[in-house]
């Protein structure tokens, strides 16, 4: 059983290809990394695997469930960062948590459990007490974050995770991906800081307007262009701007 | 320069009128455009000076309009009142008299005394009487019947005594004159309307929207890259207001065309529309004025504050403002036209419940205190709301943007299932809201204060059966407008969040109308403690309606709901995010049609009404299942046709059908139905023609009208046709007959009118195919079963029909629902039907006559 199985994807708005003939499968374990220049369809392909948007045409299955489908048993099996989250209005920071919690029928202890860790963890105890309005940038990202893991799903999807995270914040993260994964589960994210997506993932996704043009381990990848040093430079070279 | 000047004026009107249909959901352009998010403009303090100007002008210009009318009529008033002493001095008008409208009066007046006298018995007199009302217009009519007292006259003598009497010596002419002036109902009606348009741009100026606030657009960007002086964007941005408040004025379309009918002066149309517009460039500049001081000065948050005080504000000032309401005339002669099935204006607060007395001027006087009474109350509200945030009883998140809050608090443990915990958490944050607190505890009091004096003043009491049920139902579904119509609303930036749990997203916006049903159903037992301390009678009439009302107020809270998620626009980046303003009118008509339910007296209809609204729950239910699917995806545009649409367009025709009727009947005085049968069929199909444009389903339809596109109709069939037909109709009558169930008001036998059998035998069949079989049949079974689609559909057919001809209908309906899945082409029911009805009027003629 596949953590992620993605079949020939498209998304058509209009005339506009958006997305075009996506295919991936992602293994327990993997963490994926999806980059691309802007507009090149990542956010659009995130949000079709959440079932947010409907693809022209493919199939997506997360957990062998099909999103389109079995909808509620394939969001048992993920969880989701976008990369604006915002939150209710009226709502304070841990009781969103405790909501999203109890919507997944996670055991009431288990929830204050999780709480508790990861406010640690993400050092946010100061500020969860307060309004989720009130939050920063950086500090909404962390609590989407636990919000996505609260049910300890196993695929994570997170959009540009670091994008607003002062270094504090990313060195947590990057540590929290590692040993999330190592238990087992598998987290795929977008970003455009290629070298730390170098350093952390092990998986690497090329999107090109609207194509994936590569996809393959990091380490196949190093293997193919040996005169290409960095992980920047072949991201160059594959989405077609040299750069002296 | 100047043609720059033109150019952009026209852009302007021409973007808000886009602008316009697009909000009330003519979708010009398939694409959803994503608006830019807000950014403040810089005009500011500026502005407001520049903007004061405009001001002091255009209100100095409406007041003086307004005195020259007031002048004008009170000269005309009084003449009229010369005129009708000297009739009643010398028995005629004296022959020397300028005024040309009089001279007509002069005729007529000799011509029917003339005809008076020549009448032999009380019969013919009261006739002629009859006659005589009918052709004098309705001023003369209204002034006698008002100057009448004032001059002594019993009002209930005859004809004659009227022209004949001198009572009156002339000296005393002009105390009496003044004394019916003052008692005049027309003055005092003039005087209300005035005030209820003065009430209503209050409206319309306080509901300047908050999106507004430093909104750019393209259009307005580049308006500032033209480099135009700040007067120039004023300038523009209040014809942009005035415009789109000049299509807002038309809701007072009812209220000008009373006056019209009672003045008929040649001078009251140029005044009207200058008024109009006039008004709309005032409120306008005021709008851009309520703008630019909470851009510069205080901020998003008051403003929505600002917002919701003036929302409760303004719907107190409407709902006064119908106190000054539609004459006698226009009262009853919509309640002549309208059908007891199918009060589907009983909502519009203007044909609704008070008048005046013509004998009782202190209840002009009691208005006046009334409207004080409760602009200060609702000011006393916002005080004692600022006091109770400052004190931290109720807390406000929104107020603290950018602030910290302190921890007051305590971090609530939320246990139990998942329907409790979206329960919970709703609760938590409606307590926080304090907005919203305010408008579901305080607007229901309006309403219902507002309905005590609206009956009180009617002389009937609120403390009746079917008065208390129906503002029962009034504050319920009042209250569903603020809480469950904008569930989705609330939900505001999270909503994201509710897609990503996994849970039946509908489920769980539905599993909030608990708590917000909760209220409305409070807002009932506090309304029937009221009714039984009061002493009301709880008789039968009572608890059947009290039945009727329990049941609506649940099922409008999931109408409520399903139309405010289907209003919504999850894509815009608006801070305020408006529900579609036409849904909002959707769900309005909605509630007035189930009000009739509880006017109507018969028990068949109300049940009816009934199973009506909750099939259309149901059928909205559906939509919104389907809608919430991919709600964020801007590329998927549902061309389904679903069936609360295809009930939407029954709906729809018999509007029209009422609304040509009422307007036939105001011009001819005379009951057209087939012409209005005709030119209804006209609208209808020219908006199925629109629809067909949405809805491909649709687009068929003229192809399957023209029989011999796929198949010849035979002989034989037609032979078959009429075979049944009479069969049919034969049965019909026998039963009827045997049974005594012929009701002969329903059939019209009496005065056997052309226009019906005309209606009946090439209008009705056409359309009724049409919107029963074709749309409705057709949607049902894409959704459910062909034979709960055949039952349905000739369910709802029956139940558009008088209730004595419930089962020959109701067969006939699901004959031709048959034929037409047999057959695909919808000539075939029509047809049927057409044959049918001719069947039924030859036997009709030739058993009765």
């Amino acid at each position: 059983m596949s953590v992620l199985r993605i079949n020939q994807l498209t998304k058509k708005f209009g005339n506009f290809i958006a997305v075009d003939d996506f295919n991936l499968t992602l293994e327990p374990s993997q963490i994926y990394a999806l980059l691309g220049p802007n507009g090149a369809g990542k956010t659009t392909t995130i949000k079709m695997v959440m079932g947010l948007l409907k693809p022209t045409k493919g199939q997506i299955k997360i957990a062998d469930y099909d999103i389109s489908k079995n909808r509620i048993e394939a969001l048992q099996h993920v969880g989701f960062l976008p990369d604006e989250p915002f939150f209710h209005d009226y709502l304070k920071g841990v009781e969103i948590l405790q909501f999203v919690g109890e919507m997944h029928n996670v055991d009431t202890k288990l929830i204050q459990d999780n709480i508790n860790r990861y406010v640690k963890l993400f050092e946010l105890e100061e500020a969860i007490e307060d309004y989720a309005v009130n939050y920063s940038l950086g500090m909404k990202k962390r609590l989407g974050l636990i919000a996505a893991i609260m049910h300890s799903p196993n695929l994570l999807i997170l959009d540009e995770p670091v994008n607003g995270l002062d270094p504090y914040g990313v060195k947590i993260l990057h540590q929290f991906i590692t040993d999330y994964t190592q238990k087992g589960n598998t987290v795929i994210y977008s970003t455009h800081v290629l070298s730390q997506a170098e350093t952390l993932c092990n998986s690497v996704g090329i999107m090109h307007k609207g194509k994936l043009v590569r996809s393959s381990s990091l380490v196949d990848l190093k293997n193919a262009y040996p005169q290409l040093s960095t992980l920047e430079k072949i991201f160059f070279e594959m989405t077609g701007h040299h750069v002296e | 320069m100047s043609n720059n000047i033109l150019k952009i004026i026209y852009l302007i009107l021409k973007y808000s009128l886009k602008r316009k249909l697009n909000r009330i959901g003519f979708q010009y352009n398939k694409k959803k455009k994503k608006k830019p998010s807000k950014s403040r403009s810089a005009l500011g303090k500026k502005g407001i000076g520049v903007l004061g100007g405009f001001l002091y002008f255009f209100g100095a210009l409406y007041f003086i309009l307004i005195s020259v009318g007031l002048i004008y009529f009170f000269i005309y008033q009084l003449n009229s009142l010369d005129q009708i002493h000297r009739v009643l001095q010398n028995n005629k008008l004296p022959s020397n008299y300028s005024s040309s409208s009089l001279t007509r009066y002069d005729t007529l007046f000799n011509e029917k005394f003339d005809e008076y006298d020549l009448m032999m018995n009380e019969k013919e007199k009261t006739q002629v009487w009859n006659s005589t009302k009918e052709e004098f217009s309705a001023v003369i009519e209204l002034q006698f019947y008002q100057a009448a007292p004032a001059f002594g006259v019993n009002i209930d003598d005859k004809f004659k005594q009227y022209y004949q009497t001198r009572i009156i010596p002339l000296e005393t002419l002009p105390e009496k004159s003044m004394a019916a002036l003052g008692n005049s109902q027309t003055i005092c009606l003039l005087y209300l309307i005035c005030g209820s348009l003065a009430l209503f741009s209050l409206f319309t100026a306080l509901s300047f929207s908050v999106k507004d606030l430093g909104v750019t657009d393209k259009y307005y960007e580049w308006l500032a890259s033209n480099a135009l002086p700040i007067q120039s964007l004023l300038l523009f941005r209040v014809i942009e207001n005035a415009f789109s408040n000049l299509v807002n004025w038309l809701v007072i379309l009812p209220v000008l065309i009373h006056i019209y009918l009672i003045f008929k002066g040649p001078w009251f149309l140029p005044i009207a529309i200058l008024v109009w517009l006039i008004w709309s460039f005032l409120i306008g500049a005021i709008q851009v004025l309520i703008e630019l001081y909470f851009q510069h000065y205080a901020g998003l948050q008051k403003a929505k504050l600002f917002q919701s005080i003036c929302h409760i504000l303004a719907t107190g000032v409407m709902l006064l403002g119908s106190l000054a309401n539609a004459s006698l005339e226009i009262k009853e002669m919509a309640y002549q036209i309208f059908s007891p099935y199918f009060n589907v204006f009983s909502w519009v607060p203007f044909f609704h419940l008070p008048f005046l007395r013509a004998e009782d001027p202190f209840a002009f006087i009691s208005i006046i205190i009334l409207v004080k009474l409760l602009v200060l109350s609702l000011y006393l509200v916002y005080i004692f709301s600022k006091a109770l945030t400052k004190d931290g009883l109720i807390t406000n998140a929104t107020g603290y943007l950018g602030k910290r809050s302190q921890n007051t608090s305590k971090t609530i443990l939320i246990k139990g299932s998942k329907l409790n915990t979206v329960i919970s958490f709703e609760k938590l944050m409606l307590f926080r809201n304090k907005q919203i607190f305010i408008t579901i505890l305080i607007l229901p009091c309006i309403l219902g204060t507002y309905y005590y004096y609206a009956f009180s003043f009617k002389a009937k009491t609120l403390i009746d059966p079917i008065n208390i049920n129906i503002t029962a139902f009034v504050v319920g579904t009042y209250i569903f407008l603020f809480t469950t119509f904008t569930l989705v609303q609330r939900e505001g930036k999270g909503l994201w969040l509710i897609f990503t749990l996994p849970i039946d997203v509908s489920e769980y916006f539905f599993r909030k109308i608990w708590l917000w049903a909760a209220f409305s159903y409070l807002f009932f037992v506090l309304i029937y403690l009221i009714y039984f301390i009061m002493g009301g009678s709880f008789s039968a009439i009572f608890f059947i309606n009290f039945f009727v009302v329990l049941f609506g107020i649940a099922i409008y809270a999931y109408i409520s709901t399903s139309i405010g998620i289907i209003s919504y626009d999850p894509l815009t980046t608006n801070e305020a995010q408006h529900n579609n303003q036409a849904f909002t009118f959707l769900y309005m008509y909605l509630c007035g049609f189930y009000i009739s339910a509880i006017f109507n007296e018969n028990i068949l209809s109300k049940f009816y009404i009934i199973i009506l609204a909750f099939t259309i729950a149901l059928g909205l239910k559906t939509k919104v299942t389907s809608t919430l699917k991919y709600y964020f995806d801007k590329s998927i545009v549902s061309n389904k046709l679903t069936v609360f649409e295809s009930i939407l367009l029954i709906f729809f025709y018999i509007s029209i059908l009422i609304t040509v009727q009422t307007i036939s009947f105001l011009v001819t005085k005379e009951q057209n139905i087939f012409i209005s049968g005709l030119i209804s069929t006209g609208i209808m199909l020219v908006i199925l023609f629109y629809c067909s444009r949405i809805f491909p389903d649709i687009k068929l339809i003229g192809k399957e009208l023209l029989f011999f596109y796929r198949q010849r109709l035979h002989s034989l069939q037609l032979f078959l046709y009429v075979c049944v037909t009479i069969a049919f109709a034969l049965g019909y009558l026998v039963i009827l007959n045997r049974w005594n169930l012929f009701s002969i008001n329903d059939q019209k036998l009496e005065t056997f009118q052309m226009q019906y059998v005309l209606f009946a035998i090439f209008v009705a069949p056409i359309v009724e195919e049409i919107l029963f079989r074709r749309i409705l049949f057709k949607t049902l079974k894409s959704y459910y079963s062909i034979t709960l689609a055949n039952l349905f559909s000739s369910l709802l057919f029956a139940m558009a029909h008088p209730p004595a001809s419930f089962l020959p209908v109701f067969l006939l309906g699901s004959l031709s629902a048959s034929l037409y899945h047999q057959k695909n082409q919808i000539i075939q029911p029509i047809l049927l039907h057409i044959f049918y009805n001719s069947g039924v009027i030859i036997l009709q003629i030739n058993f009765f006559n």
